[in-house]
């Protein structure tokens, strides 16, 4: 399956073809390439404007492969036939055989329905304004409707249980050519009428090449000559052709179906018909005549429209196998007799399915304008059904990987569209490990248009395991809602997250804005946290320190202090909110009545000593006096030594008082 | 066949790179002319210049974004011996009503080459904050942003020294199996050694080392491109050099327990001439080369595992004319005729469920 | 008894929102969609008709009879009356519509667009509205912004009164009276807010649904409250569970019950008839959860709602499962007498009749 001729584009750019200069692509996410003028320069180069610089226009050309699936009413094909490959999926590979078969049906009716709906928005007044679009679905139809003739044909030969296929052919035969049909009606109701137009016989011809006795012989009597002996006798053989039904002896059948066969001719030849030329025509092509077919052929439209109507005047009970010499021969016969004619496509795939070369067929599939939607739905079938396993095996093609790739490539298409992504889930789930990999590389990429947008994403990662992906989504909304200043959101996505840098890197500004300018950030947020602090420390103490922040406003002093104490013990104060932490101890230590206990009025005193003077120190070393006073900013206090002294002031003070209520007992 | 949407830039010279972010919504590019325009797709896919500006003192080579995670960051590296990092910031409001401008404003600039800066690329985001430069006095050197919230601090972790000057380098972001970290490409043409490298951290000698050269390739590399991993137990690497190569890279643990690296080269001679940039897609199944031959190709693998080429673009010709797609089949006359055959259909075009 | 009939009809958009048009002496037979997530999205007016397709068991079938072009995402859609449609766009704006019914071809018109309702002040970027609810002529919008604005039907391009709620965006909202609404934030976060009262005026009360792990977070992306005894509030969540809440004792939940195993998008009583509810969930299911008519019960709970007994709530109710296996999201459904219509991604309506 090698294609030795590959497609060329020419794109036209100016720059590009300048001395020099040639052309140079990257891939776009979301299966564009964006095309430009380049240059190469080497490092050692002297850096100067090229020759060509300001002469031409410098263009970037954003190229997007055509495809189909952009039109809005085939989108129903796609969510329905997304839904029976699931249900297919599911059904797994040891089903009955009617069970794919049905599945088959369901295909083909999901096409059906979509051609249906694409012919009635084409007369809709909006596409019939639209040139380009009335274009576009008409292109679609026509692809369409030869993939579903093309699936119809693929199933009675190669999905059926009955392998009488002749009465199915003709069915298939007569609805992608109906016109025939038409006139036929319309003889019916003109009645004895008909016979005196033109094209009668002609007509009546054709319907006897497409196997439409029935119609035929209907028409026939309403002749008016229908009383006459000819026409009598004509009627009588019609009538008495033998039909094959399922179940009955084949041999007895083929006896009969002789002996018919060999009185009709005997009548013919007896000149039963002389007196009616055109009657004796019909009759010759239902005995099988080859001259007469022959002046059929030359008449027909595609080469395949009156095989199956000659397989039933001369090999009623053909079987799959024998249709592909029959196939063949037919082939070559109507070569011979209509040398100039060429095969089109789909004619050409008609061939291939009758003649068995499916290797080929399958080839051509891939070629379709259909953005591979019946290669990849149709193989994922004939490898679930396990019908053909043979015939691949025989001929060295890996049928598994082929369905693998096709349903991976089909998968990663639609999920790299912005709107079909979710139809390409259902694909990529049956790939497995590679299928995995691409939704993990895939799904992220999405823009994210909303927050429900996004937590669509994130359920769609989470049923599949895809932690990452769904923390990944979290930390890119934290992060854009942190650059646009709506930090209660960045702290909920953070915190969704999990990410400790990123919750970390937010609880600090929010620490950072309160110290500099007392304004408490997203309270709203803060107080709703509860357990999930534990995913930073430097959350716990955010949460922490407003619970002391509400205590405090709530006039609860008590509580404040305990916690305000429990949080300079606690080790996880930040160093840039030393100053800030003991400075909300002043108010406290400095109150009227007394609220903090001598003991733990001597463990503040300690965590100054301790904590806040030798960062002072470490970083004064580090950057010199005046970052100190940058750095250690507290809205409350001037600078740095300011708060050194006012605390250990007001510590000494609030001592010396607390000692003295504690050491008083009641009695004295 | 393809849908070609022209986009004019204003850029006074050649474009020397066309980077897009994470989403494909927004493209960075960096020319001669010294400046760098950042580019805006919006609702209904325009895209328009939201920001340009002078962000060197000599060409740009290469621009780079970070990973969405950290914030809207590029990097540029240029001609100057420097490369910088830029983030986008929302300007001050005017008034109520106003939208206030981004722009873009500078974090730092690394100014530890020598020489010409040929190549800066951030690390895959499991890494952390992390941005690689190749310089054409062939150091590597690697640095990182310690505080996300903070960029305008970037220590340098590693350096690498090697003796051929750098053309370009590439991030391994696979995070299976990773042994390899990065690769860089030489374009010098003096020596007839191997011109591809592979770095790798090493966790006894504490820092990034080079631990193997791709001898295969002995031409003057002018890019590297790492494919990103979808599911592969194996690393490919492209390499732009006199022809298209294609590096498969794998971990070969042997008896003693040690683990090699095996190295199986492909070479693509279709371009017939010097091949100057590669890129990969996001799934790692189709590759894009650049020819000197004003052309590019498109490269895809088939159900094989062989990379053909499957179309050509070329600069050439009038104006955009295309050649046909593959054909379609025809069936004018009867399509058309099919609305009414569907009442009398055997098969009803509505599945009732249940 | 007879059972269930589902029919399902693919109409080639995701829908994001699907609404009866009401009818007041007989059974609706006409219904509106939005869409979603489209390159355009449409709201749509569909009437259901006989099938000309005698060989399928599927009686009635939607044609789309007229559509209305949304500038973007349709987030949510009431009727404000019998023929007036409020429909919140995620551009940031409300639209109003207005059905008209006719032999032949119904008609469907947008009559009136707000001003940009919700937006981040910093970037002065238009925000999704994420959510609307209207009672008496009031209809009240959140979006991402974490504000709500109130509107009167008559008049949407004069906002009466804008509460900045939330520092984080809202998901949704529900009007408990005139007076009052709710509105339920992405950290499960539900605030009762007086319509009446500025920002610096509300009381401020909230409450918050739990979540099964306590290190996790469980929005709440579903309300619905008693269609007669308004105190009565259901909140469904991220984690598939329907907490339940009497709003006089706002102390802890009434109730509480594991239902889904993905994100609950709708939870509605039965207009007429509360005593069934139904939830529609993110995993592609609708379920029926109907009050047990036991005589027993009926003394015992003394006609408060099963919903409010608590520990007992799962004893008094019976589930059903009316659509299941969708495989794709249901994002919404409506109710008319024996028939449920829903919407979801798999770009198809379903139409379940005689549900009871």
């Amino acid at each position: 399956m090698n294609d030795n001729t590959v497609s060329t584009f020419e794109l036209g750019d100016a720059l590009a073809t300048r001395f020099g200069n040639t052309l140079t692509g990257v891939f776009v996410p979301g299966s564009k390439i964006a095309l430009s003028a380049y240059r190469h320069v080497k490092w050692n180069s002297r850096d100067v404007p090229s020759e060509t610089a300001g002469q031409d226009p410098v263009l970037i050309y954003l190229a997007q492969e055509t495809t189909l699936f952009d039109e809005p009413v085939l989108r129903s094909l796609l969510a329905e036939s997304n839904i029976t490959f699931a249900t297919l999926q599911e059904l797994g590979q040891r089903a009955p055989r009617a069970e794919y078969l049905r599945i088959s049906h369901m295909y083909r009716s999901v096409v059906r329905a979509s051609l249906e709906r694409l012919e009635h928005a084409k007369k809709s007044p909006e596409v019939q304004m639209d040139e380009e679009r009335q274009q576009r679905i008409s292109e679609t139809v026509i692809v369409f409707y030869a993939a579903e003739c093309l699936w119809h044909l693929f199933e009675i030969l190669y999905m059926q249980q009955s392998q009488l296929i002749v009465p199915q052919l003709l069915d298939w035969a007569r609805f992608y050519a109906p016109q025939i049909e038409d006139r036929a009606t319309d003889f019916l109701l003109m009645a004895e009428e008909a016979s005196e137009n033109d094209d009668y016989w002609n007509v009546l011809k054709s319907l006897v090449m497409v196997g439409a006795l029935d119609v035929t012989r209907a028409i026939l009597r309403q002749n008016r000559k229908a009383s006459q002996p000819a026409f009598k006798a004509a009627e009588l053989i019609l009538a008495s052709m033998p039909v094959y039904k399922e179940g009955f002896p084949l041999k007895k059948f083929n006896s009969q179906w002789e002996h018919w066969h060999v009185d009709a001719e005997r009548k013919i030849r007896a000149n039963t018909f002389g007196s009616e030329p055109e009657l004796e025509q019909i009759l010759q092509l239902v005995t099988g005549s080859n001259e007469h077919w022959d002046a059929g052929i030359k008449e027909s439209n595609e080469w395949y429209e009156f095989l199956p109507g000659y397989l039933l005047y001369t090999k009623p009970t053909c079987k799959p196998f024998e249709l592909k010499i029959a196939a063949a021969n037919w082939l070559n016969r109507w070569t011979l007799l209509r040398p100039n004619s060429q095969l089109n496509n789909m004619s050409r795939m008609i061939s291939q399915l009758m003649e068995h070369d499916l290797r080929l067929f399958i080839y051509d599939t891939q070629r379709i304008n259909d953005t591979n939607w019946l290669t990849t739905h149709m193989i994922d079938l004939i490898y679930h059904s396990g019908e053909l396993k043979g015939y691949f095996e025989q001929n060295n093609i890996d049928l598994p990987a082929l369905r693998h790739s096709m349903i991976y490539e089909y998968g990663s298409y639609l999920m790299s569209t912005r709107s079909l992504w979710q139809l390409g889930i259902d694909y990529l789930d049956c790939c497995k490990q590679e299928g995995k990999a691409a939704m993990e590389l895939l799904l992220p990429r999405i823009s994210l248009r909303s927050d429900r947008h996004a937590l669509k994403l994130m359920s769609v990662a989470r049923k599949r395991g895809l932690i990452d992906v769904e923390q990944e989504i979290c930390k890119v909304l934290s992060r854009q809602s942190f650059d646009d200043e709506r930090y209660g959101n960045a702290l909920e996505w953070g915190i969704r997250s999990k990410d400790v840098l990123l919750v970390t890197g937010i609880a600090d500004f929010i620490l950072k804005n309160y110290s500099q300018t007392g304004n408490m950030l997203c309270p709203d947020v803060i107080v709703h946290i509860k357990s999930r602090m534990f995913i930073s420390p430097r959350l716990v103490f955010l949460s922490k320190y407003f619970e002391f922040y509400e205590l405090y406003r709530n006039r609860d002093f008590l509580a404040a202090v305990e916690l305000l104490v429990n949080l300079l013990n606690s080790k996880i104060t930040p160093d840039y909110f030393w100053p800030s932490l003991l400075i909300d101890t002043v108010p406290l230590l400095e109150s009227k009545d007394p609220k903090i206990f001598s003991n733990e009025t001597v463990a503040i005193l300690h965590h100054l000593e301790t904590e806040l003077v030798p960062i002072i120190e470490r970083n004064t070393d580090k950057l010199g006096n005046k970052n100190a006073e940058t750095v250690f900013k507290d809205y409350r206090a001037e600078n740095i030594d300011e708060i050194l002294n006012i605390l250990r002031l007001a510590c000494a003070r609030n001592l010396a008082r607390s000692l003295v209520i504690e050491n008083t007992s009641p009695e004295s | 066949m393809f849908d070609v949407e022209t986009i004019t830039a204003d850029h006074k010279d050649v474009i020397h790179d066309v980077v897009f972010d994470y989403y494909g919504r927004r493209m960075a590019t960096c020319s001669s002319d010294q400046t760098v325009m950042i580019w805006d797709e919006d609702a209904q896919g325009k895209w328009s210049v939201t920001s340009s500006w002078k962000a060197h003192s000599g060409s740009i080579w290469r621009v780079s974004w970070a990973h969405p995670e950290f914030g809207q960051v590029v990097a540029t590296c240029s001609f100057d011996r420097t490369a910088s990092v830029w983030e986008e910031v929302i300007g001050e409001k005017v008034s109520t009503t106003n939208t206030p401008t981004r722009r873009w404003v500078r974090r730092t600039t690394l100014v530890d080459s020598r020489t010409s800066v040929t190549d800066v690329e951030f690390a895959p985001k499991y890494l952390g904050l992390l941005l690689a430069t190749a310089s054409a006095d062939g150091i590597i050197r690697i640095y990182e942003a310690p505080d996300i919230m903070n960029l305008s601090q970037w220590p340098v972790q590693h350096e690498i020294a090697n003796k051929l000057p750098l053309s370009c380098l590439s991030w391994n972001t696979s995070t299976y199996m990773v042994t390899q970290l990065l690769a860089a490409g030489s374009d010098d043409s003096a020596t007839p050694t191997g011109k591809v490298f592979l770095f790798a951290y090493s966790d006894n000698a504490r820092k990034c080392v080079k631990i193997d050269t791709v001898n295969d390739i002995t031409d003057p590399v002018t890019d590297v491109a790492f494919a990103p991993n979808a599911g592969r137990t194996f690393h490919m690497l492209a390499v732009a050099s006199k022809d298209l190569y294609i590096v498969n890279l794998r971990g070969v643990t042997d008896s003693t327990g040690t683990t090699k690296l095996d190295i199986q080269t492909v070479k693509f001679s279709d371009h017939n001439c010097p091949v100057w940039r590669v890129c990969w897609n996001m799934l790692a199944t189709m590759l894009i080369s650049t020819g000197d031959d004003g052309c590019v190709r498109l490269w895809r693998m088939n159900y094989n595992k062989q990379w053909r080429c499957a179309a050509v673009l070329k600069a050439e010709g009038g104006g955009p004319t295309y050649e046909p797609a593959p054909q379609t089949p025809t069936l004018a006359a009867t399509a058309s005729a099919t609305a009414k055959y569907y009442k009398k259909g055997t098969i009803g075009n509505q599945v009732p469920w249940h | 008894m007879s059972f269930p009939t589902v029919s399902s009809h693919f109409v080639s958009e995701k829908i994001s929102s699907v609404r009866w048009l009401p009818e007041q002496l007989q059974q609706s037979d006409r219904f509106v969609t939005g869409s979603w997530d489209m390159d355009q999205n449409f709201v749509r007016l569909y009437r259901l008709q006989s099938n000309q397709y005698a060989d399928t068991n599927v009686d009635f079938v939607p044609r789309c009879n007229d559509k209305v072009a949304i500038e973007g995402d349709v987030t949510a859609m009431e009727f404000a009356d019998k023929n007036t449609l409020a429909v919140s766009c995620a551009d940031g704006h409300l639209s109003l519509l207005n059905m008209q019914r006719a032999v032949e071809e119904d008609q469907l018109q947008r009559t009136a667009r707000s001003e940009r309702l919700h937006y981040f002040k910093r970037t002065n970027k238009s925000s999704p509205c994420t959510d609307l609810s209207v009672y008496g002529g009031d209809i009240a919008t959140v979006g991402e912004d974490g504000c709500v604005n109130i509107m009167n039907a008559s008049n949407i391009k004069q906002v009466k009164r804008t509460i900045e709620a939330d520092s984080m965006s809202l998901l949704s909202v529900c009007y408990i009276s005139q007076q009052q609404l709710v509105t339920a934030n992405r950290m499960g976060v539900i605030r009762i807010l007086d319509a009446r009262a500025s920002t610096a005026a509300q009381e401020k009360i909230s409450i918050m649904v739990g979540s099964k792990d306590e290190k996790s977070s469980n929005y709440v992306s579903a309300l619905g409250t008693h269609p007669m005894q308004h105190h009565i509030l259901l909140c469904g969540t991220e984690e598939g569970t329907i907490t339940v809440w009497d709003l006089r004792n706002l102390q802890f939940p009434a109730s509480y019950l594991s239902a889904h195993e993905s994100a609950i998008t709708d939870i509605a009583f039965h207009r007429n008839d509360p005593s069934k509810v139904f939830t529609a969930a993110e995993e592609g299911e609708v379920w029926m959860w109907s009050e047990n008519k036991g005589i027993g019960d009926r003394n015992l709970h003394d006609g408060k709602s099963a919903w409010l007994s608590g520990d007992r709530l799962r004893s008094l109710v019976n589930v059903d499962g009316v659509l299941t296996r969708i495989r794709k999201a249901i994002n919404s459904f409506d109710m008319n007498g024996p028939r449920l219509i829903c919407g979801g991604d798999t770009e198809a309506v379903y139409l379940v009749d005689n549900i009871f």
